[in-house]
């Protein structure tokens, strides 16, 4: 997604990227990576539960995750194991949706050339 | 080659290194949430988005609503940077 962001500012578009993770965590990663996009903190998921998108961590996954070293509990600040899909969205002025892309497999993402197809159009 | 061929041709390699129970684990807890059906609520193109505003990496509060006056919004929710 980051690859597209420069394509993205062209078309006039804001990418903004949204997790339950505390502000710090967030931080972290901005400074590390060299971010240049919002990175917004959705504390208890409130944001991502207007979306529809938030579901709880299965047992085996609450299980496995430790195993490679992910504390959720300490990233997200909450014991709710709760999180949101992936999702990616095109929203317009208006605040209409006019692309989405919801996928459980998060290995899965939306292919960029689709989010500046929706741009051009919007 | 397109951003999800990159992806599985990333895994693929990388498979070999990741034991077979955390394989089958990772892909029945994906089976396991496929069936709870939980992306059917989700908001879906055509909908109206849902405005929020939520604080940035500096503290700063971010608007969509006044954000999306200017332009189009690109959002990607993700379940963290772990």
């Amino acid at each position: 997604m980051q690859l597209a962001l420069p394509e993205i500012k062209k078309l006039g578009g804001r990418l903004l990227a949204i997790s339950p993770q505390l502000p710090d965590q967030s931080l972290a990663m901005v400074k590390e990576r060299g971010i240049d996009f919002e990175v917004l903190s959705d504390l208890g998921n409130k944001a991502a539960r207007k979306f529809g998108l938030v579901f709880t961590l299965p047992r085996e996954l609450k299980e496995i995750y430790p195993k490679f070293g992910i504390d959720l509990p300490a990233a997200n600040g909450d014991n709710s194991y709760e999180l949101p899909v992936p999702a990616s969205y095109v929203v317009n002025r208006d605040g209409m949706i006019i692309l989405d892309f919801v996928e459980i497999d998060y290995t899965r993402r939306l292919e960029p050339a689709r989010i500046l197809e929706a741009l051009r159009d919007a | 080659m397109g951003l999800n061929d990159a992806i599985a041709k990333f895994l693929e390699e990388a498979g070999p290194s990741m034991p077979n129970e955390v394989k089958e684990g990772l892909a029945a807890a994906l089976d396991k949430l496929r069936a709870d059906k939980i992306t059917a609520q989700a908001c879906r193109t055509g909908d109206k988005a849902p405005d929020f505003t939520l604080p940035n990496h500096d503290g700063q509060m971010i608007s969509t609503e006044a954000l999306r006056r200017e332009g189009s919004l690109v959002l990607n929710f993700y379940r963290g940077s772990w």
